[in-house]
């Protein structure tokens, strides 16, 4: 990591931004947890019951083996993004199709979760404040964000990792004397076969891990796979704990209740009469993971917009991407649609595009390879 | 240049727009405490506690201090809890906040019939908060309101807090707080115990100077001269969301010790030697309570929960000598003999006369079912009066205090 | 009578006696079109100036002829009007004696060396050796060409002339430049070279205590004025061959001596040539202050931080040159400016490294601390005054609803009406005359804080809170760092108060990304922690001295390891006897 290099330039910019592996595993795994910090959890324990907990790590194998796909197309194509890999593969008129549909996840998910952000903020701490002014400041950082590149980014996120965790496991400890641990009895919840259904049924929220296919050309090389594991692997670590403490707190039944569990959450920390009310504490929490998941999604939409139309920066879309999402935004008519919208888009069907793209995509690529070998025997 | 210009231009905006959620803390009324009682003109009594903020702040400084009212308490007739923040205004210039909240009170008349109806909503609501302490009066709850008045401190936020939160030095108050008791009300395998709060009155009849528990006794009803008006003390139960009845300081205990939310408790055991004569005992839980829960052939569960403590000798009226190693056991049998006499009652009461779970057996339970729907089908709250229950306790002294041994007086 | 004298000079009208001034600039009548304004005694001096600059421009040579060279040199210093400029012509004692002329500046040349050094030995003690030499080797000294000049010079400089640095110049533009500096120029007669003779001498303040980054334990002192002695003072501490100092001059107008330090063994070659690209691109009258300097090389100049560290310490410059990183001395300036710099080394103090490392450590989190206090306290009082008020516990809420009951304004007028008055004491501390100084601290602290209080125009709760932000940004070290903290403190000011906590949280986050964003001299300016890359435990906190193996990583020293993983030599190597039972 020879950062004095640049000096000679004077500007990164020439040199393209560098991600290393340490902020692109943070970018990833809040991206990838930012979803259980809102209402997604609410929708996650009338399908796991008090086995709820188990769902993450159900999923973790088949993030895994899908991620293990996914990067194994992408170091077919070494220094390419998965939209212009498409353009190689299945040429450009099928994949403006896929690139479509890779714009409209990032744009219209951070939609959906700009919008649950903020209904929160709403909700728990701002009840006169108009939610277009939250949308519009929670776009606003993140346009930012994203205007001053890819680099700052992850470096930003790299630096509230440390944060968000200490965060968290302040949660922890400070709830650790709520804990009641018959709250995850009877132990299988719904029952084995429901609850592998409703796994099967959530696997879109391992979707986020995408992000990666469009960095791709900016981590370091080889390490790929390496950032992918380790992402999936901490980001199932944080939702199953993230889901276990509501249980434990709350106990099934009471836990279905709420709109906002990790609220509710900070709300009941109980310690004595100084450590109660603090709910004000966790703000950073909510707003630092919601900006950088937004940023991410900001910038992974530009980046497939510049991608696809083969222009240089993606600079000149954040304002075009950034209506589309407030567009996408003030779209649900209200709080419980939103939440609806948001689990179903999110983290029920989003992997069916997206794993449809992708199989066809590594199809592609394993007939070419046949063929190129077969026109190198003759 | 040109961004910082904009985020400096955009800021003015915002400004100029107005600060939505800004709210000055003097031009709010702070709420410190709430009653709800079946109402007079209308569905309900809401009384409300306010912490007049001047005075308090006053008094801390040395002015005037002491006489002045640090609470104002208020009572309307409404529809609803909520719908009284409205009506406030009526009569306070400023708004009215609950998030400062401490106790919510519920009047007898009320929780008898209408205790989950009118709390388990008000969740919703983001100024009221899981952490606010629930109580049952055995009047009407606005009569406890106005009878509190702080006394030791200046704060009524504060003398609420307290007083509520001394579940960790006495037996006789449950651990509680709104979070405990909807988990309870709503969950099957458990029924809510809530402190039980009282104003004190004279209950006639002729004076009865027999030996009797300092935890027999309810809030209200304590034999004292003096001091405030208000009690807290034992707790009401609460089943499918009513209260149906009212344990005493001693089974609160029992309660808590199953439980596993008790902390620490002084009782007066017989001296098993000299009858009339006492022994004084601190106790103190040594572990959580083992609680073993099997299904019978009958399929009714058959239940034993071994309440381990340890506890200190702190006064031997008789003078034995039972601070001998060998003969420490005897006092050990007899507070355990003493604590299962409580035991018994309460269980009575559980099973009999209420018909509700009050020590939460029934979470201990929970595995022994696979899945969720198996242990909502099994009807743990029909099938407890009915179940095979045991509570043994085993007891060990710790500490003898200061004194070997007592030299009789000649 | 002198009443009417009185009234006589009331009421009887005189002509006023305004001033009459021969200059009279900033008037547009008098402007011409080409915007130059009209006058001979302008226009005359215009080209004049224009002549003389564009000869300077040209460096011509110096001529063989004495006469010549003193005309020039008389234009050139505005001689006669010019009373600074000493021309002192004299003859030296050889046979036949030489003309020569010694010209000098009065007020920087020591007079001493001057007369002992150069004239007198030029003028009394040059006869015996000198003829007898030359006559020995040629028998015309004054014949002309080359070769013999140049002897001629050898011999004045080699034997003649004791100073101790003694150089020749060629040019009208070295001789100038050196006349300027203090130095003493010795014209003679048909030599086209003139001889340089060191003889600064100019008053300057010895090397005192650092004023600014004062430490109780260790080196108590600091740079002073004078570049040579701030290089000795880093000299002294780091004696080492690979030390190399090269000078470059900046300004156009008086170039100053700017000496660029580093250790050619372990400084990244690109990180020097781009210190020095960027300091010789620089296209400026004059340059005297290295807070000028920075501006002209930092990256980015609306950055929200410096991205240079200034000291007036010659062990900080030691030690930061030691891992790699570049100095830059400027003339007549005490302080130094080290290059590339961070984030994290904008909280470290000297002492950090000189105490041990668990009070080292300890002492950082306390700035870290302070550096949030002063930037984030008011701002958050606002936001959870005003918008949280939940969070706040009830018998302070209560105490602070009570204490507001009678301050007429809103929580933000109140905490900016403070901070502002605070910024003004501060302020006016500066500027005071110090034997005032501290009856200011006075006045402003406790009179005016005690007072707003009991007049109820502040609640007393404010002071402690602007009280404890002013004592955290006096806990920052880097003194250009701190005044940029104590701006955005406004900033996050108002964002607590247009929306709480969210506008904070929204502006710090906005704030970490420009930090991010920022590099000096190409390095992250957040690094090591963002990017992240491999450094030795000082950065956050201050690791134990043995442990500091490694320079850090995001300079790119041409040497990474500092010191071998067991620094402590008497540490005893285990061993395998050392396994067996009952051993160590």
């Amino acid at each position: 990591m020879a950062w004095a290099n640049c000096t000679g330039t004077g500007s990164i910019m020439a040199s393209g931004p560098r991600v290393g592996f340490n902020e692109a595993v943070a970018i990833t795994t809040i991206f990838l947890s930012v979803k259980i910090l809102i209402s997604h959890l609410a929708l996650v324990f009338p399908l796991g019951l008090t086995a709820s907990w188990m769902l993450p790590l159900l999923h973790l194998p088949v993030g895994l083996i899908g991620f293990a796909i996914l990067a194994w197309l992408l170091n077919q194509f070494p220094g390419r993004t998965i939209v212009e890999i498409g353009e190689k593969v299945v040429g450009p008129v099928v994949n403006s199709i896929f690139a479509l549909v890779y714009f409209v996840f990032f744009t219209f998910g951070s939609s959906l979760t700009v919008r649950q952000f903020s209904e929160f903020m709403l909700i728990g701490f701002f009840p006169e404040t108009p939610i277009s002014v939250q949308i519009l400041v929670f776009m606003g950082g993140a346009a930012l964000m994203v205007y001053l590149g890819l680099e700052a980014l992850a470096r930003v996120a790299r630096i509230l990792f440390f944060f968000l965790g200490f965060g968290l496991l302040l949660l922890l400890l400070m709830t650790m004397n709520l804990w009641r641990l018959h709250g995850i009895l009877p132990l299988w919840g719904p029952g084995v076969p429901d609850l592998l259904w409703a796994a099967f049924c959530t696997l879109g929220v391992g979707s986020e891990v995408f992000v990666l296919a469009l960095v791709t050309p900016f981590l370091p090389r080889g390490r790929l796979l390496k950032i992918g594991v380790v992402s999936l692997v901490s980001a199932a670590v944080v939702v199953t704990v993230l889901i276990l403490v509501p249980l434990l707190v709350f106990t099934y039944p009471v836990v279905r209740e709420f709109t906002l569990p990790m609220f509710e959450l900070t709300r009941a920390i109980n310690l004595g009469r100084f450590f109660v009310r603090i709910e004000t504490l966790f703000l950073p929490l909510w707003i630092f993971a919601a900006l950088v998941a937004l940023s991410a999604a900001l910038y992974s939409a530009t980046a497939v917009a510049a991608r696809a139309l083969k222009l240089p920066y993606h600079r000149p879309f954040i304002l075009p991407t950034v209506v589309l999402i407030l567009a996408g935004a003030f779209y649900p008519p209200n709080f419980s649609t939103t939440i609806e919208w948001g689990f179903v888009f999110l983290a029920q069907w989003s992997f069916v595009p997206l794993g449809m793209i992708m199989t066809v995509l590594v199809v592609a690529t394993l007939v070419q390879r046949r063929r190129r070998q077969k026109k190198k025997k003759r | 240049m040109r961004l910082l210009k904009l985020g400096f231009l955009l800021l003015t905006a915002l400004f100029l727009a107005g600060c939505w959620d800004y709210q000055e803390p003097d031009e709010v009324a702070w709420v410190v405490a709430l009653g709800l009682d079946r109402g007079r003109e209308n569905l309900l009594t809401v009384t409300l506690q306010i912490a007049v903020a001047a005075n308090i702040a006053g008094a801390g400084g040395g002015g005037a201090g002491g006489t002045e009212r640090t609470a104002l308490t208020v009572s309307m007739d409404v529809p609803s809890l909520l719908a009284a923040t409205e009506l406030t205004h009526a009569w306070v210039n400023r708004r009215i906040d609950l998030s400062h909240t401490k106790v919510v009170i519920f009047g007898r008349e009320l929780a008898e019939t209408d205790f989950s109806r009118h709390l388990a909503p008000l969740v919703r609501f983001r100024e009221f908060r899981p952490t606010t302490q629930v109580l049952v009066a055995n009047g009407r709850a606005e009569e406890v309101l106005r009878a509190a008045e702080p006394v030791l401190e200046t704060n009524p936020g504060k003398y609420w807090e307290l007083h509520t939160g001394a579940w960790d030095t006495t037996g006789f108050i449950p651990r509680n707080g709104f979070l405990n008791v909807n988990i309870d009300n709503k969950s099957p395998g458990a029924a809510a115990g809530v402190i039980l709060v009282g104003v004190r009155r004279d209950e006639g009849g002729p004076p009865d100077p027999t030996p009797k528990s300092q935890g027999s006794y309810k809030a209200g009803t304590i034999p004292r001269r003096g001091g405030p008006q208000v009690d807290i003390m034992g707790a009401a139960v609460i089943r499918n969301g009513r209260m149906v009845g009212v344990l005493n300081g001693d089974e609160t205990a029992i309660m808590k010790m199953v439980r596993g939310t008790f902390r620490e408790t002084i009782k007066v055991v017989p001296d098993p030697l000299h009858p009339g004569q006492f022994i004084i005992v601190q106790i103190f839980p040594r572990q959580q309570p083992e609680v073993d829960v099997r299904i019978g052939e009958d399929g009714l569960p058959r239940v034993t929960a071994r309440v381990l403590l340890e506890g200190n000798i702190i006064f031997i009226q008789s003078g034995e000598h039972y601070e001998r190693p060998e003969r420490l056991r005897q006092v050990e049998r007899a507070v355990e003999e003493n604590l299962r006499k409580d035991a018994r009652a309460a269980l009575d009461k559980a099973q009999n006369e209420f018909g509700a779970d009050f020590f939460a057996l029934g979470y201990h339970a929970k595995r022994l079912f696979p899945t969720w729907q198996a242990w909502e089908d099994f009807a743990w709250d029909e099938k407890f009066p009915e179940a095979a229950v045991s509570i043994d306790f085993d007891f060990q002294v710790r500490q003898i205090g200061l004194l070997r041994e007592t030299v009789p007086g000649r | 009578m002198s009443l009417l004298r009185t009234l006589s000079r009331l009421l009887v009208f005189r002509e006023p006696q305004e001033p009459v001034s021969a200059f009279d600039s900033g008037r547009e009548d008098r402007r011409r079109a080409g915007g130059v304004p009209a006058g001979s005694g302008y226009q005359d001096k215009f080209r004049e100036t224009y002549r003389l600059n564009a000869l300077l421009e040209q460096d011509p040579p110096l001529s063989t002829s004495l006469d010549e060279n003193e005309r020039l040199l008389r234009e050139i210093f505005r001689l006669p009007e010019n009373k600074d400029v000493v021309l002192r012509p004299f003859s030296i004692a050889t046979d036949p004696p030489l003309r020569a002329l010694l010209v000098s500046l009065d007020g920087p040349t020591d007079r001493n060396v001057q007369n002992l050094a150069i004239l007198q030995p030029l003028m009394l003690l040059a006869g015996l050796r000198l003829d007898q030499r030359l006559a020995g080797e040629e028998n015309t000294p004054g014949a002309n060409g080359a070769s013999t000049r140049q002897e001629l010079l050898r011999r004045i400089r080699e034997t003649l002339l004791p100073g101790s640095k003694v150089t020749p110049a060629g040019t009208f533009k070295d001789v100038i430049s050196d006349i300027l500096s203090g130095n003493s120029v010795l014209f003679v007669d048909g030599l086209d070279t003139a001889l340089v003779i060191e003889t600064r001498g100019w008053a300057s303040r010895g090397v005192g205590t650092p004023q600014v980054e004062a430490v109780i334990r260790g080196p108590q002192d600091a740079f002073t004025e004078q570049i040579r002695i701030n290089i000795t003072l880093v000299r002294k501490i780091l004696r080492r061959s690979s030390l190399v100092t090269e000078f470059i001059k900046v300004g156009r107008m008086g170039a100053h001596q700017c000496a660029v330090l580093y250790l050619d063994d372990i400084a990244n070659p690109d990180l020097v040539a781009e210190v020095k690209r960027r300091l010789r691109s620089i296209q400026v009258d004059y340059v005297s202050e290295s807070g000028m300097l920075e501006q002209f090389i930092e990256d980015a100049p609306a950055g929200l931080a410096p991205q240079v560290k200034a000291t007036e310490r010659p062990d900080r410059v030691a030690a930061s040159l030691a891992e790699g990183r570049v100095a830059i001395l400027l003339d007549g300036n005490p302080w130094a400016l080290v290059v590339p710099t961070t984030f994290f080394s904008m909280l470290h103090a000297a002492e950090d490294a000189y105490v041990r490392w668990p009070f080292g450590t300890f002492a950082r989190f306390i700035r870290y601390l302070g550096l949030g206090m002063a930037l984030l306290l008011p701002g958050v009082y606002v936001a959870i005054i005003t918008y949280h008020q939940e969070f706040v516990p009830t018998d302070l809420l209560l105490a602070f609803t009570g204490a507001r009951e009678q301050v007429p304004f809103p929580t933000v007028v109140e905490v900016l009406l403070m901070e502002f008055s605070f910024e003004l004491i501060r302020e006016a501390g500066i500027r005071i005359p110090g034997t005032v100084g501290t009856t200011l601290g006075i006045v402003g602290a406790l009179i005016l804080g005690q007072a707003a209080v009991e007049a109820k125009i502040v609640s007393p709760i404010l002071i402690v809170i602007v009280a404890l932000t002013a004592l955290g940004s006096f806990a920052i070290p880097n003194y250009p760092f701190s005044l940029s903290i104590r701006m955005l403190r406004f900033a996050y000011i108002a964002l607590g108060s247009l929306l709480g906590l969210f506008g904070i949280l929204v502006g710090l986050f906005v704030h970490l990304a420009l930090l991010a964003r920022l590099t000096s001299f190409g390095v992250p300016y957040l690094a090591p922690v963002a990017p992240v890359t491999r450094s030795g435990p000082d950065f956050l906190w201050r690791g134990p001295a043995w442990e500091q193996e490694q320079r850090p990583d995001y300079i790119d020293p041409l040497r990474r390891r500092r010191q071998p993983r067991i620094s402590r030599g008497w540490v005893r190597v285990r061993k395998k006897d050392d396994e067996r039972p009952g051993g160590r």
